[in-house]
């Protein structure tokens, strides 16, 4: 059977596996390459395997083999197909197989490396790598796997089990459970696999810098070596984030996109520590400074990843995102508290090895600045942390479970963000050494009052009177000047080698120092992501109305005006009823909302569908909260005008794009 | 490439305070999600466990602790007003409540959870249906969340120690399923 051909190709991944950790300790022992060596090969041929388990279990959901337990409860008959192929990601058991893949995946581009120049960071890198896979596979192989099928007893009782036991037929239910309604949304193509790509990319400078560590090391090769993996890695967590964010926007209709739920929080963690890393790293490569920093923050970022993963599939915490509670929780706990402990065992020991004789010169340079916003995004991290773990702390001390809730998150780390957003705006003010920015001062004499442009009109024209949130358009309005500001000074310097070719000079200082304009192409991404935050958190109005068959509500200028609710349903089951709101400006006619709710009657659960019009100024977004069922002449509806979100969307292109220039080869540099 | 290795680790390795410091912080968060993780309440809902206790509010305005029902049979109905087949087992749950009313032990009482659901559209559901069972709103998800409920109609019925004896996922579609159901846990308990 093709379920149990899916199931053996993973033990035998499972087998290599734990083959590898047992050559790879070995080759330590020993100290024999030719073990090492072994170990590395049995690594390449993981992935491969793993490949084939997870095309079984692809073919097992579209198929519709409904035999199989987890094709049963996450796939129905009347999915279409693309959210069949999400369902590989679906559950428990089979977002395991596909992290346990990634993991994989990963580990072969590790593998692929010949290591010739750097033989001492393998072996350990390769016990970091191995130690992870065999544990998610064997959590895989023996406690949540997805090839399990229903079997028929001859006394009549229900099984589960791979192989066919003896005496049992095959129990073939007719059609599945279906995904969770919350889970059929286009994001679900999107955004866990992001999500996931980003937490597991921080296996490899994970590794690197447990191998460092432990091999005695007091160079910054592995800061070398670790950079590009973490910038894969950092960019794809961003995208996951913020892919969920857009999904929570579309699909939760609380109007927002962010609700502080305790694992949005934990993935937000490895992000924070990760943040840091990619600036601290700079001045490691530099300077040769903060070499214990640096590892403590690769650490912290993989044991947050496994910690987060821990918490969303152990049950331990309640939220939207949770898996049901599963029999893993034990043995993942036994993996991030080894995890952590190691981690730390290890630091402690080399510390004193790692000593630098440094005393931080306090100045306007970008070291200071680098430093100062290291000290922000921990603050944040350390906020969020105590954040997540205080419901736990709650239901030990009060035997109840006390969540924090967003307006606390939004009190502490409201202001940092605004800190942070001004580091980044003046950050290409700063140089290396001390600077007393001649060569900026009269660039500042336009750019201060240009600048406050954005403030006033959005006083004048968008009638904001928040001081906090004028304050901030400023900040963004100045830190994108000085940004495009910093960028064309380069193309002017360039102007001159370019012969005039503008679209050259504008080119070329992207390929004179890649990694810097792509690092201030991130920073200019994330002060326009900060511009849909401002939106949301500083100008975001909302009203709840029941309103009457050609009653209007009013808000922020606009009137959404109640034209009828429609019942139909869908090919798939759905029972859905859609409300018409129709919109005007002035009198004008700018459009129509559509908000829906949706019931699937299979599974009695029913969804909100918010009706949303967007453009780059602002989003218009109704949520059908409830209506009458006998009249249907009446409905309540929550309606909200959410200034400037698209930024977000837009920002998050631009780091993206950052990204993959400052990764971009380094022989691409000009001589 | 340059690799400047420490040769051996033979320096005195004093007792560092932040070292120690930090392995009790590791600890303490440790032992706080490992105390957390062998807690009951993450492990699914089973026969013959006992689910944590909750308080009802119901829409008449009485609250009503499960700790205070013990001695009764007390069976849990999660329903809502947008369940496409929740309305059909509401009236049969109603005729059922009303056989155990008139027994003078009033010795099982039911109660109704209106899950994911809006006020106006629950007491709407109520009336049309003429329940009269003690019902109330699902406050924060509090309930669902202590009995795992993912989806409506779902019943349990726990016997006068508060121990799972029965659940139904879906809905019952006779009286004669209820009632049955509802005896099996009392005879149970007289026997």
């Amino acid at each position: 059977m093709i379920s149990t051909f899916g199931y053996l190709t993973l033990a035998l991944a499972f087998l290599l596996a734990v083959y590898g950790l047992f050559a790879v300790v070995l080759g330590l022992v020993q100290k024999s390459a030719a073990w090492t060596e072994s170990a590395r090969l049995a690594l390449l041929l993981i992935f491969p395997l793993v490949t084939v388990s997870l095309v079984v279990l692809t073919m097992l959901l579209v198929g519709q083999r409904f035999d199989v337990a987890y094709v049963y409860s996450v796939t129905s008959s009347e999915m279409p197909i693309y959210l069949r192929l999400t369902a590989v990601w679906g559950g428990q058991s089979g977002s395991l197989l596909f992290w346990s893949w990634l993991v994989a995946g990963f580990s072969l581009f590790f593998a692929l490396r010949k290591w010739r120049d750097e033989p001492d960071l393998l072996p350990w890198s390769l016990l970091v790598v191995f130690l992870t896979l065999a544990f998610f596979l064997m959590v895989n192989v023996f406690m949540e796997t997805p090839f399990e099928r229903f079997w028929h007893m001859p006394d009549g009782s229900r099984v589960l089990s791979v192989l066919q036991p003896v005496g049992a037929w095959s129990l073939v239910p007719q059609d599945g459970q279906g995904l969770n309604p919350l889970l059929r949304h286009p994001g679900m193509i999107w955004h866990p696999p992001t999500l996931y790509l980003g937490f597991i990319g921080f296996i490899i400078p994970f590794a690197l810098a447990v191998s460092s560590l432990a091999s005695g090391r007091r160079d910054r090769r592995w800061v070398d070596i670790a950079r590009p993996w973490m910038l894969i890695a950092w960019v794809f967590l961003t995208l996951g984030l913020v892919l969920g964010m857009r999904w929570a926007y579309d699909i939760l209709g609380w109007g927002g996109y962010w609700g502080w739920d305790p694992v949005e929080i934990a993935a937000l963690l490895p992000w924070l520590s990760a943040t840091a890393w990619i600036h601290t790293a700079i001045l490691q490569r530099r300077k040769n400074h903060f070499k214990r920093w640096n590892l403590v923050l690769v650490i912290l970022t993989f044991v947050f990843v496994i910690f987060g993963t821990f918490i969303t599939r152990s049950g331990v915490l309640s939220s939207v995102h949770a898996f049901a509670g599963s029999e893993i929780g034990l043995p993942m706990f036994i993996y991030t508290a080894f995890l952590s402990l190691g981690s730390l065992g290890l630091l402690v020991y080399r510390w004193r090895d790692l000593h630098t004789d440094y005393a931080p010169s306090f100045g306007f340079t970008k070291e200071t600045l680098t430093l100062f916003s290291n000290l922000i995004l921990l603050s944040i991290l350390m906020v969020c942390f105590l954040g997540v773990i205080y419901p736990i702390i709650s239901e030990l001390l009060t035997d109840t479970q006390i969540t924090v809730g967003p307006a606390w998150y939004k009190r502490i780390t409201g202001p940092l963000l605004i800190l942070q957003l001004f580091l980044v705006g003046i950050c290409p003010l700063a140089g290396w050494s001390l600077t007393n920015l001649t060569r900026w001062r009269k660039h500042l004499w336009v750019l201060l009052p240009i600048s406050l442009l954005a403030p006033l009109a959005a006083w004048f024209f968008g009638d904001v009177r928040g001081g906090l949130a004028l304050l901030c358009m400023w900040l963004v309005s100045f830190s994108v000047g000085v940004l495009i500001a910093d960028y064309l000074q380069g193309a002017a310097r360039e102007k001159g080698s370019a012969g005039g070719n503008i679209l050259s000079a504008l080119w070329s200082p992207i390929q004179r120092n890649h990694r810097r304009y792509g690092g201030m192409l991130v920073h200019l991404g994330i002060v326009l992501l900060s511009l849909g935050i401002i939106g949301i958190e500083g100008l975001q109005q909302e009203t709840q109305s029941t309103l009457s068959l050609g009653e209007t509500v009013n808000l922020g200028g606009y009137s959404f005006k109640f034209e009828g609710l429609e019942h139909f349903e869908e090919a798939d089951g759905r029972l859905v009823t859609e409300a018409l709101l129709s919109i005007t400006r002035d009198g004008k006619p700018i459009g129509a909302l559509y908000p829906q709710r949706e019931i699937y009657p299979n599974m009695g659960l029913a969804i909100t569908q918010p009706g949303l019009r967007s453009n780059l100024a602002v989003d218009l977004y109704a949520v059908l909260i409830d209506w009458r069922p006998i009249s249907q002449d009446e409905a309540t509806f929550r309606v909200f005008i959410n200034p400037l979100v698209t930024w977000l969307w837009v920002g998050t292109g631009v780091v993206t794009l950052g990204t993959v220039v400052a990764l971009l080869p380094d022989k691409l540099r000009r001589k | 490439m340059m690799a400047d290795s420490v040769s051996s680790p033979n320096n005195k390795r004093r007792v560092n305070l932040w070292a120690v410091a930090a392995f009790a912080g590791v600890l303490f968060v440790l032992v706080l999600i490992g105390l957390r993780l062998f807690q009951n309440d993450s492990s699914p809902v089973e026969l013959g466990k006992k689910p944590q206790d909750f308080t009802l509010t119901t829409y008449d305005g009485d609250v009503i602790d499960t700790a205070d029902l013990r001695g009764k049979v007390v069976l849990v109905n999660f329903w809502a007003s947008w369940c496409a087949t929740c309305d059909e087992e509401a009236a049969l749950l109603e005729q059922a409540w009303q056989v155990y009313q008139a027994d003078d032990a009033q010795r099982v009482i039911f109660l109704g959870v209106a899950y994911m659901d809006t006020e106006p559209a629950s007491r709407a559901y109520l009336a049309e249906y003429g329940v009269t069972y003690p019902n109330g709103p699902d406050l924060r998800g509090a309930i669902s969340k202590r009995y795992q409920v993912n989806s409506v109609p779902e019943t349990y019925i726990l016997d006068p120690e508060g121990t799972l004896r029965y659940l139904k996922i879906g809905s019952f579609i006779s009286l004669d399923e209820i009632i049955s159901a509802v005896d099996a846990v009392v005879a149970l308990v007289s026997n």
